[in-house]
């Protein structure tokens, strides 16, 4: 990695800076269409605007200019406008109509590509992007450079969406949140939805020239779905897309050079932010595939404990007395109980002498905690009116769970009473301090 | 006489239309609701009681009719209104805390583009308390049960601060602890005299917990004093089936203008 940096060129870091800021751009914005359940929104208007480019195109003659940056706007407002009339016309579903519309609106762009025999756009690039050019495509004013045209593009565009999502941080937050009580304080929600969506086209168009269409589409969901699995908080997540913008760049730039030859950077960038949402799919600390199996498995092994120390209160019944290890064969595999013995040995919890173990003074007293709660709870839904065959089940889950203090008022409640319902003794806990 | 008449009347709505779609919801309603009330909005499912606190509140076209609240038309008042959706219109896995939420209630005073201030962390935290929440401030919205989002929901709206208040269905799917806790507020608000709107669905209730009672089933059936109000004859007509032309001519009225 460091031989990766320190052998970088002025051009490749170009690529670099110009592909952080159109991922960042994205990553950003994409937050708020993430929230809004509106993720398939920038895929839409990133197809729907070709017809706006090729009749610009068609118009003014070339490419680069602001005339296509103009159409591809127009038809980018458009098409969210065009959607929600759709929708509000009354039969057809959201999703429905965003299909609807920007796939005739491509169509529409693909027929005019095809058939106007002196219109030059390359879909391939439209697609593609060609990031790899965008450093020697220089800005020349008077006879000085000042650097790729691209990155001026992007950077204005960077700036642009993080004062948009700055300015408009509380209006965006309420009106995503909830767009009644927006609406009735003022705010004005639908007025904040074109804007938002005036801002993806502008991305999205600004984005297309230097990193193609498959990218941008990427961008909008990836960092932000990411960086939503990370986070509960607004602000953060939309920090996190920018690093995630940011990394998408670097990384992707990175892989390109690794699997090396002609490999698209743009689609290399577009893996990276795919890898990031998977990793943060799987580690994500609150939410991820990982830890949510690892707190699992946790609860698992201390429930098959806790019933360990059920089973030798059981046995014992009361009084902390030696037990043949034997017995507790009987009970559980023979295996199980040799690793819960030396697991608990090694925790204080648990004395062995030749054949037989006795609980710690300390495991006593959770042992008589556990059977506290489980026959209190017995003995409360046995008064709420449950027959007795039917306590046990329920009992054997919630005694892990219950606190002391729900304890201290389900004992309360039933007038401290010393036996559950099957007539075994409710242990006295002597609290401490 | 102007002055007078603010003191009369919190709510004013007159001859109010309301249509979703082509379908009319809403015929002609006209009712008057003196301040510091606790007023219900009754009826059976698909009355328009939903509807009618939104369009009142502007979130809807109306068809005819208008609305004034303290005498004035809504977008001059907001800031003495506030407002309590259904609690499942919104997403409940957005990322942001009870806090926040709560905070959400100060940003029509707030105002374009500034930013809360200390003031109103600090008054969301107080309402925050008023519906003993304050331990749960900073967990995140989804990870509270649903009567501690409806209380969220609440404590939101008493940061706004309001005159008149307009809760939706704000005791649906709540467990009798919040239901309880609803009530106690429900009643400090109106010794604060403050107005508040309910729609409300347990007839059981209504009688115990309100002073007004506005009967409703896509017209007016009656709009008073609980005690003058709730009786069986106004509650056949809201709930029996004399209504089926009603909605059969609403059914007719939507086909015709397809």
């Amino acid at each position: 990695m460091l031989s990766f940096f320190s052998q970088l060129q002025s051009h490749e870091i170009w690529i670099m800076v110009i592909g952080a800021l159109v991922c960042s751009s994205c990553g950003l914005i994409g937050c708020f269409l993430i929230l809004r359940k509106l993720a398939l929104m920038g895929d839409a208007i990133s197809h729907a605007v070709l017809p706006g480019i090729v009749l610009a195109v068609m118009m003014t003659g070339s490419l680069s200019s602001w005339a296509v940056f103009i159409g591809a706007g127009i038809i980018g407002v458009l098409t969210p406008f065009l959607i929600d009339t759709l929708q509000r016309s009354g039969r057809v579903q959201e999703d429905a109509s965003i299909g609807a519309v920007f796939t005739v609106l491509f169509a529409i762009g693909v027929i005019m590509v095809t058939s106007i025999p002196h219109v030059h756009i390359d879909v391939e690039c439209v697609l593609y992007g060609e990031i790899v050019w965008t450093p020697y495509d220089r800005l020349i004013i008077g006879g000085s450079d000042f650097g790729p045209q691209a990155f001026w593009v992007t950077g204005t565009i960077f700036l642009l969406n993080l004062a948009f999502v700055t300015f408009f941080y509380k209006e965006l937050k309420v009106c995503s949140f909830d767009s009644q009580l927006a609406a009735a304080m003022g705010f004005r929600p639908k007025l904040m939805h074109y804007l938002l969506m005036a801002v993806v086209s502008i991305t999205t168009i600004s984005s297309f020239e230097s990193v193609g269409a498959i990218i941008v589409v990427g961008m909008f969901i990836a960092p932000g779905a990411a960086a939503y699995l990370l986070t509960d908080n607004l602000a953060t997540m939309l920090a996190l897309s920018v690093v995630g913008g940011i990394l998408c760049s670097v990384g992707g730039y990175g892989l390109a050079i690794l699997l090396g030859g002609g490999v698209s950077v743009s689609g290399s960038m577009a893996t990276v932010a795919g890898i990031l949402f998977v990793l943060s799919l799987f580690f994500s600390p609150k939410y991820g595939l990982v830890f949510r199996f690892l707190r699992r498995s946790r609860l698992r092994s201390r429930l098959q404990k806790e019933h360990f120390y059920i089973d030798i209160y059981r046995i014992t019944e009361g009084e902390n007395t030696w037990v043949p290890i034997l017995d507790l064969q009987k009970i559980n595999q023979r295996k199980k109980t040799f690793d819960l013995i030396q697991e608990m040995m090694l925790a204080g919890m648990l004395e062995k002498e030749e054949e037989s173990v006795r609980l710690s003074e300390k495991g006593f007293l959770h042992a008589q905690k556990l059977i506290r709660a489980h026959r209190l709870w017995e003995s409360y839904m046995h008064k709420l009116g449950l027959p007795e065959d039917h306590l046990h089940r329920s009992a054997d889950d919630v005694e892990h769970f219950i606190s002391p203090q729900l304890c201290q008022e389900m004992a309360k409640d039933l007038d401290y009473p010393r036996q559950d319902p099957h007539g075994k003794p409710i242990p006295l806990i002597e609290e401490k301090g | 006489m102007k002055k007078e008449n603010h003191n009369q009347v919190a709510l004013e709505v007159h001859d109010l239309t309301v249509a979703y779609h082509t379908r009319p919801v809403l015929w002609n309603i006209d009712f008057e609701i003196p301040p510091g009330k606790l007023v219900a909005i009754v009826g059976p499912n698909g009355a328009g009681k939903s509807t009618l606190l939104k369009s009142i509140l502007g979130l809807l076209p109306l068809s005819s009719g208008w609305v004034k609240i303290f005498d004035n038309p809504y977008r001059k008042v907001r800031q003495k209104v506030g407002y309590v959706p259904q609690r499942g219109s919104v997403d409940w896995d957005f990322p942001t805390t009870a806090i926040d939420v709560v905070c959400m209630g100060r940003y029509g005073k707030i105002g374009w583009f500034r930013r809360p201030k200390k003031e109103d962390w600090e008054a969301a935290e107080k309402f925050l308390a008023q519906v003993e929440m304050e331990k749960f401030a900073h967990r995140q919205i989804s990870q509270l049960s649903g009567g501690q989002q409806q209380r969220v929901f609440l404590a939101r709206a008493l940061a706004q601060e309001a005159d008149i208040y307009f809760m939706d269905e704000p005791f649906a799917g709540v467990d009798a602890v919040t239901e309880k806790a609803i009530v106690r507020l429900l009643e400090e608000l109106r010794e604060q005299k403050k107005t508040v709107i309910v729609v409300h669905h347990d007839l059981q209730t209504v009688k115990e917990y309100f002073d007004w009672i506005l009967l409703l089933n896509m017209r007016l059936i009656a709009n008073g004093p609980t005690e003058e109000v709730y009786n069986e004859d106004n509650l056949r007509k809201t709930y029996g089936g004399r209504l089926a032309i009603l909605s059969q001519a609403a059914d007719e009225v939507a086909k015709g203008r397809l």
